[in-house]
């Protein structure tokens, strides 16, 4: 075992948490406030690579390995970036880019891999349904084979960059008696008729993605847009939302870090009974909370972002367990930095409020914390 | 980064899981020597990586101390405390004699001698021993007392740290502490552990300068000593999580309840992944900071705080969980997991006391963003 970061890498990620904290995060509160989507911020994201990081430089990525990609969510999360953004990004590059990257041929690849690097487009993908979330073989979107095209009829919920993507990867059955085994994927892109958004969804986080149904009522699509062979899709969506249990938690942990430095900073000015809060011991081990949380949260999403950089394709143990850890082990800790702040944790402008909004995605997106304990069990 | 034990550490792992370990060292006040000894024919308290002073030989360490805690929860606590800290002690710091008599006999796991370190007013700030040793009679006058020492058996020794003055400290070995003139042990409660916990009480109580580790500067013996007595209770409370958890797997695979195994039980199953989840995660942190401590003690100390919070509470939480899988037909009532659910509830409070360290985590995170109030 051996645990240290390379110098590049230590430099590298500060580096992010440099951009973003100059670039990014001066405008997070007011598009959070909104609930607005922010485009400007998004293209700064392709403009400084860190879209496309893992994706090859032929194809205008950076060619990063999984833990140098990790390193930049974790970054913007220290940096303070807030959780809409980052969703985005993870939704962008690793729910849509990476299946497409790892499961397209030449041609979609060289076709939509660099303007998704980019940003010039932004993906989402669909797996979840209105009727199918944690039980996606239940899923009931079909796509039916007619000559050179797939006619797809069903609809998607709660998809992440839905109502702004120009490419979507969706799931859908083209063998539905088959379960599992017959969901397939593909690439379905703005404009195809047949195809189309609803409105954003109101919610308590992640205010700045926004997330909508996908809707598909006899959306034709070329076969040549089904991504591998028929019947593959379930794998996919297994080694995608690998992603969803890995790169896109790191800003989770970034967060501990920034949550650490907001309370810190605060405690110090904050006086009551003629004291810095911070000489309270009980504000101590609120810090101490964040803190510990963090440092554990870190072990276990460095290890998946290593597992994949092992080329292990599939790492459900791992995965499963920086899930459920982070998903159902963030709340006190973030809770901790809100009560820290008093009243004024309670009020958008301090910004704990908003992490802690958040975070509350952490044990829902990506498969709920039970599934992740359904995952562990049977593999006990 | 890797994730993965080095080959020499599993290679460990594995000799030590064939090792047949001695029944009776879990029971009360059990003797500890049969497993000192059958440990330390096996290699298991040093030299080489043992001594945990590379960063693969720290989590080698580690890994050991969970492994043999799984195996005999409270007679691994007992000759941790009562072998390997003063091995340790008196390889890194120990002259030409107290390296000759100690170092072979500890490291054959022959003599048993705990460590008297934490005092009553210095749990969370070791370096402030009232304890002192006057040089006198070509030796030392030791007076003082120390709180919360781990007593296995009836030791041949213990090794008072004690404070010489301007700025050096050492470690004072007094030889049968059960019966020599000026040192009194009075056993107080362990929660019912398994382990004996006394408190020592020196009235210049005479050390022979062949018997002293040291002087050394103070604050690298106390700060050395603190890290190895809280990375000792790291792999502690974490063998108490992984023997539980394992204990409650086997049950909820085993027994079958309305026709189906108990795991198969969604409340069961589930209870069952978020142990392995806390355990795996403390492993991690714990072999982390174990990396850490070896490779920058400096820069170790607020992760192994994090760790001994981490762990700690996830050992007394599993254990507790653990039972309610394990029910009372199961291993709840058995020994081992009743008797890991005390001993976890005791590592709180040895060592750093979990809320100190909790305290000194919050003045590092202070520290660190450059707080004035730290
Ligand atoms: C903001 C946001 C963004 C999202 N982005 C995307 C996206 O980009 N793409 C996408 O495809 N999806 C996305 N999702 C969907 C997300 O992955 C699902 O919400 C999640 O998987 C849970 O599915 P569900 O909402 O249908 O809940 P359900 O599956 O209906 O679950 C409801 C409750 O029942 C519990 N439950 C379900 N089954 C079991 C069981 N077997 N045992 C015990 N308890 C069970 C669940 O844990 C939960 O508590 C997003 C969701 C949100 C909120």
């Amino acid at each position: 075992m051996e645990f240290s970061l390379t110098e590049e890498q230590v430099a590298f990620k500060q580096e992010v948490v440099r951009f973003a904290r100059a670039e990014i995060v001066p405008r997070c509160r007011e598009h959070d406030l909104k609930e607005e989507f922010d485009f400007e911020s998004f293209r700064k994201l392709g403009e400084f690579g860190i879209l496309g990081l893992h994706f090859p430089e032929e194809l205008g990525g950076s060619g990063a390995d999984v833990l140098t990609t990790v390193l930049a969510g974790e970054a913007l999360g220290e940096a303070g970036v807030d959780g809409g953004l980052t969703l985005a990004y993870g939704a962008h590059s690793f729910l849509c880019a990476d299946t497409i990257l790892r499961n397209g041929t030449d041609e979609q690849r060289r076709k939509l891999i660099p303007k998704l690097a980019s940003g010039e487009h932004i993906g989402c993908m669909g797996l979840t349904e209105p009727d199918a979330g944690s039980d996606v073989a239940a899923m009931k979107t079909t796509a039916r084979r007619q000559g050179d095209r797939y006619v797809l009829d069903g609809a998607k919920m709660f998809i992440t960059n839905g109502p702004i993507a120009d490419v979507a990867v969706v799931y859908a059955k083209t063998q539905p008696e088959l379960g599992h085994g017959g969901i397939s994927a593909f690439i379905v892109e703005k404009g195809t008729p047949g195809f189309t958004a609803g409105p954003p969804l109101v919610k308590m986080g992640v205010r700045t993605s926004v997330t909508s149904e996908l809707v598909f009522a006899g959306c034709e699509v070329p076969a040549a847009n089904l991504l591998g062979r028929e019947g593959q899709g379930f794998l996919m969506a297994m080694q995608t939302v690998e992603w969803d249990r890995s790169a896109l938690l790191a800003p989770f942990v970034g967060s501990g870090t920034y949550l650490l430095q907001k309370c810190a900073a605060y405690a110090s000015e904050r006086t009551q009974f003629g004291r810095p809060i911070a000489a309270f011991h009980a504000t101590k081990q609120k810090l101490a909370s964040i803190r510990v949380f963090t440092e554990a949260a870190r072990s276990l999403v460095y290890r998946i972002a290593w597992c994949k950089d092992q080329g292990r394709p599939l790492n459900h143990l791992e995965a499963a367990v920086a899930k459920l850890f982070i998903g159902d082990w963030s709340l006190s800790p973030i809770n901790d930095a809100v009560l820290l702040h008093g009243g004024y944790g309670y009020c958008h402008e301090y910004d704990v409020e908003r992490v802690f909004r958040d975070s509350r995605l952490a044990p829902i997106g990506g498969g709920t914390s039970d599934i992740q304990k359904m995952i562990i069990s049977k593999l006990m | 980064m890797d994730f993965d034990l080095s080959q020499t550490v599993r290679e460990e792992l594995r000799v030590l899981e064939s090792l047949d370990f001695p029944a009776s060292d879990d029971a009360q006040d059990g003797n500890p020597r049969p497993l000192a000894a059958a440990l330390g024919r096996a290699g298991y308290f040093g030299p080489g990586s043992r001594t945990g002073s590379s960063p693969d030989g720290a989590i080698g360490v580690i890994a050991a101390i969970e492994a043999s805690t799984c195996r005999a929860a409270a007679g691994a606590l007992g000759i941790e405390a009562g072998v390997r800290l003063l091995a340790m002690a008196v390889d890194t710091f120990g002259g030409p004699e107290p390296r000759a008599a100690l170092l072979g006999p500890l490291r054959a796991g022959e003599m048993i001698a705990p460590v008297a370190f934490r005092e009553a007013a210095s749990a969370s700030k070791a370096a402030v021993l009232q304890t002192a040793a006057t040089a006198c009679d070509g030796g030392y006058h030791v007076t003082g007392t120390k709180v919360g020492v781990v007593w296995p058996g009836e030791p041949d020794a213990v090794a008072v740290a004690a404070s010489c003055g301007e700025g050096r400290a050492g470690l004072f070995v007094v030889r049968s502490p059960g019966t020599a003139a000026g040192i009194s042990v009075t056993k107080v409660g362990g929660f019912g552990a398994g382990v004996t916990v006394v408190r020592v009480a020196c009235e210049s109580c005479h050390v022979a300068a062949a018997d002293v580790i040291g002087p050394v500067p103070a604050p690298a013996l106390y700060g050395a000593l603190e890290l190895w007595e809280d990375l000792t209770l790291l792999g502690v409370a974490n063998g108490l999580t992984r023997l539980a958890t394992t204990r409650a797997l086997a049950h909820a695979k085993q027994a079958v309840v309305a026709g189906k195994p108990l795991l198969a039980h969604q409340w069961a199953g589930y209870k069952a992944a978020e142990l392995l989840a806390q355990q795996q995660t403390a492993q991690l942190l714990a072999y982390r900071a174990a990396w850490s401590a070896a490779s920058d003690p400096s820069a170790a100390r607020a992760l192994v705080d994090c760790a001994r919070v981490f762990c700690t509470e996830t050992a007394i939480r599993v254990t507790q969980e653990a039972a309610r899988i394990a029910g009372a037909d199961g291993a709840g009532l058995d020994a081992d997991i009743s008797a890991a659910a005390a001993l976890a509830l005791l590592l709180q409070i040895l060592g750093t006391p979990v809320e100190n360290a909790k305290l000194r985590i919050g003045d590092d995170v202070l520290r660190s963003w450059g707080s004035p109030a730290a």
